[in-house]
């Protein structure tokens, strides 16, 4: 399971990331394996995302959400 | 008076410009960063009677590993060993950092903290945003975080101005006590073995002040631009081949998280409220996925309105003045070449670059609010995808909003988008948007196009021309990215990977702020340009090879003893005799074949010479050469452009066909110098200020060609 293929409202948590230049940088704006993802809205279907990672709001390009692997079990 | 030297560093929407208002006050200056464009805002604070800081303010920043431009002035300043000790020839260093984080999101604010603290220069950290954290019921124990990150640790709100004083006490002691040295027996980081391997073999090879900073090296020499090319090839048979940057940089990160993440949760107690917040349900609407671009339009719609009809009444006002001050200085001074020299070049000068303040501060008015409360990031959101199919990033909206006052501050409000490519083509295509000098142009050419009375349905006919002008210069804007993004290639990955701050009511004392620093910039940068080049102007329509000038004078007088013309008229038919001869008149004719299937004459030819300046001066341009006298009003100088007839064709010259060819030639050509040299310090070359000269006149020269033709 990927970030972008999230559902809008649903709910889980990030195990790692795909590619470790990405990684990097979304690590920088502390979004961290085991930090709590959820989708909030999409835009121009779905290749803008709106997220909430720890409560706090942020936008990503669904390739970039795409490198995001989260935990099987979402909510 | 004792000045200390200190930083001010923190992340994006941290609040640490209005903790650098609140400290500095009105006692800062925008200055540049070493041998880079980004703004260096720096600023004095007063601690006591005897001792004041120099505080600078940094770019937000994320970490010591950065994405974009401004983003790399932390590191680059801090990998400096003069930013760490004092050096002969480089000055003083920092005496301490202030480091902001966001009390409310403290457990993402803390990387940048954790890496600065180990390059080992005394830090204090300011927990910020403290007004709203306490509204929230968030609670923090300062004297938890000071135990575990061994330093200062204070809480203060750059809103509100609450602990303001306690930081600068802190600070007081902190500079007192630690003037000497730099600890860096303290760092946090555990390096690898292969890590420490490389750290300290740079740290002994090139003698550096801290380790850390000699891993910073190690990390970034490809692009440090202090670093010689000796020093770059030593550090490369250092690092050699099994380096692997991204590895280490992932290490470093997770383990700095690992650090103080427990420590932060530990301090931090938060009252669980899942309680959808005032911002979410604005958000619902805001960034509705059909709501939210109609809510954006219906804002620049407003917006516009607003600078529209606000700006009116101080341009006049400034119109006025500069008029008054003009005939104060005719009226003192006897005639004479210098006389003209002040009152047509240098005071018409300066009352051309002036005139456009109102509008500009207007508009960046609104820009700041956006930006400030935090919808900016919402429109970047809504039209990313859509800005990318042109080539362009989210980020460019500021860019283009922002080009609808001035070019100039706009293509510098490009430095946020990291990659090289979107940030590129945002530069090429923001002059497309029809700035505030564009304005009178058509003010004066839309009555010729369509009378002041005609409706269709219920709209204003020019009224409806002005907005096509407008949205034509959109729409070329977008179509001239679509083709760059064609042409250009690059390895390179965009990001958008953008915070959405929570909103905010944007503190009047940094709007202002803001308004003022770019404002300056317009007069700064186009001023000095319209400046000089008014003078050159004023030059070329003043002399005339040989004795022409003497000769059109004589000649002019003839002709009005013969029609018995008043003394005005006269003057006025000396005036536009002198002109045709004068080196501008020649210039003019010299390009008419060219403009001709243009549906221009010479004359137009010298507006559009003149018009290098500021494209208004085309105003000031025809009211000479129809021989009205330079300060005539405007309405005067339409009546006296509706009866001119085309020496050529024996037709009106401003018919429709022509009036319209000049409007669309308006809207697509180049014809600000000042623009030209900001894109070529922001990219560099003057090669892609050549590219946009040349692809924005063709533009210009096509699209009234295809007009022209097609109407006569």
């Amino acid at each position: 399971m990927r970030l972008n293929q999230l559902a809008p409202g649903q709910k889980s948590t990030v195990l790692r990331f795909d590619d470790a230049m990405m990684g990097g940088k979304l690590m920088s704006m502390g979004i961290l394996p085991g930090s709590k993802v959820e989708l909030i809205r999409t835009m121009s279907a779905g290749k803008t995302i709106y997220v909430k990672v720890n409560g706090h709001g942020l936008a990503l390009r669904s390739s970039e959400a795409s490198k995001i692997m989260l935990q099987a079990n979402t909510h | 008076m004792q000045t200390f030297k200190a930083a001010l560093i923190g992340n994006p929407n941290c609040g640490k410009s209005s903790l650098f208002n609140q400290l500095t006050g009105l006692r800062q200056k925008v200055g540049n960063f070493h041998g880079v464009t980004v703004d260096k805002k720096s600023g004095l604070a007063s601690l006591s009677s005897t001792e004041q800081i120099n505080l600078t303010d940094f770019p937000g920043t994320y970490s010591f590993y950065p994405t974009s431009m401004d983003e790399r002035i932390v590191v680059e300043t801090f990998a400096k060993p003069s930013s760490l000790i004092n050096t002969e020839d480089n000055g003083q260093k920092y005496d301490a950092i202030i480091y902001v984080a966001d009390i409310t999101q403290l457990e993402k604010h803390l990387l940048l903290f954790s890496q600065i603290r180990d390059l080992g220069l005394p830090t204090i950290l300011a927990l910020n945003m403290a007004d709203v954290a306490e509204a929230a019921s968030i609670g923090i124990d300062t004297e938890m975080l000071t135990s575990k990150f061994k330093v200062p640790v204070v809480k203060v709100s750059g809103r509100t101005g609450a602990g303001i004083d306690d930081l600068k006490t802190m600070l007081l002691q902190v500079l007192k006590s630690s003037q000497a040295t730099i600890s860096t027996n303290q760092q946090t980081y555990s390096f690898s073995k292969e890590e420490q391997a490389i750290a300290q073999e740079i740290q002994s090879t090139f003698n550096l002040p801290s380790q850390y900073q000699a891993w910073l090296w190690a990390q970034h020499h490809d692009w440090l631009p202090f670093l010689t090319a000796a020093q770059r090839i030593t550090i490369k048979s250092i690092v050699t081949a099994e380096f692997e940057p991204l590895k280490y940089q992932v290490r470093e990160t997770m383990q700095r998280f690992d650090q103080f993440v427990p420590v932060v949760k530990k301090a931090l107690t938060k009252s669980a409220d899942t309680e959808p917040t005032f911002s979410d349900r604005l958000d619902r609407l805001v960034t509705h996925r059909h709501m939210g671009p109609v809510v954006f339009i219906g804002l620049m719609f407003l917006i516009f309105q607003a600078v529209f009809s606000w700006a009116s009444y101080p341009m006049d006002w400034i119109d006025a003045g500069f008029g008054g001050l003009i005939d104060l200085v005719n009226g003192m001074l006897p005639e004479s070449m210098f006389r003209d020299l002040l009152t047509e070049g240098v005071l018409a000068g300066l009352g051309g670059v002036l005139i456009f303040i109102p509008q500009i501060a207007i508009l960046f008015f609104f820009v700041a609010v956006l930006e400030q409360s935090g919808y900016m990031a919402r429109a970047v959101y809504l039209f990313d995808n859509s800005m990318r199919k042109f080539g362009l990033n989210g980020r460019s909206i500021v860019a283009l909003v922002s080009g609808a006052a001035c070019a100039i501050p706009a293509i510098m409000s490009t430095r946020t988008i990291s990659n090289w490519k979107e940030r590129l083509v945002t530069i090429m295509v923001t002059p497309l948007i029809s700035c505030s000098a564009r304005l009178p142009v058509y003010a004066v050419l839309v009555g010729f196009v369509v009378a002041a009375d005609q409706y269709w349905g219920m709209f204003n006919l020019q009224g409806l021309v002005f907005m096509g002008l407008y949205l034509l210069g959109i729409v070329a804007a977008l179509g001239a990215g679509w083709v760059f993004n064609k042409i250009l290639k690059t390895e390179e990955s965009g990001y958008l990977m953008m915070e959405m701050p929570v909103y905010r009511m944007p503190l009047i004392r940094n709007v202002l702020l803001s308004v003022y620093e770019k404002t300056k910039t317009f007069v700064i940068e186009a001023g000095k340009v319209i400046f000089v080049i008014s003078i050159v102007l004023w030059f070329l329509a003043s002399f005339a090879p040989g004795n022409q000038m003497e000769l059109a004078e004589v000649e002019a007088q003839t002709v009005a003893t013969q029609q018995s013309l008043d003394e005005t008229a006269t003057n006025n038919l000396i005036a536009a005799k002198k002109i045709e001869v004068s080196y501008a008149g020649h210039l003019g004719k010299f390009i008419e074949p060219v403009i001709r299937p243009l549906g221009f004459d010479w004359k137009i030819g010298i507006a559009l010479i003149t018009s290098f300046a500021a494209r208004e001066v085309f105003v000031g341009t025809m009211a000479t050469i129809y021989s009205i006298g330079s300060d005539a009003a405007e309405t005067s100088v339409i009546d006296r452009m509706a009866t001119e007839v085309d020496a050529v064709t024996g037709e009106l010259t401003y018919n429709r066909a022509t009036s319209l060819s000049l409007l669309i030639f308006y809207v697509f050509a180049m014809q600000c110098m000042s623009t030209l040299a900001v894109v070529k310090r922001e990219t560099k070359s003057w090669k892609w200020a050549a590219i946009q000269f040349f692809f924005m006149t063709a533009l210009a020269y096509l699209g009234s060609l295809v007009v022209y033709q097609s109407m006569s």
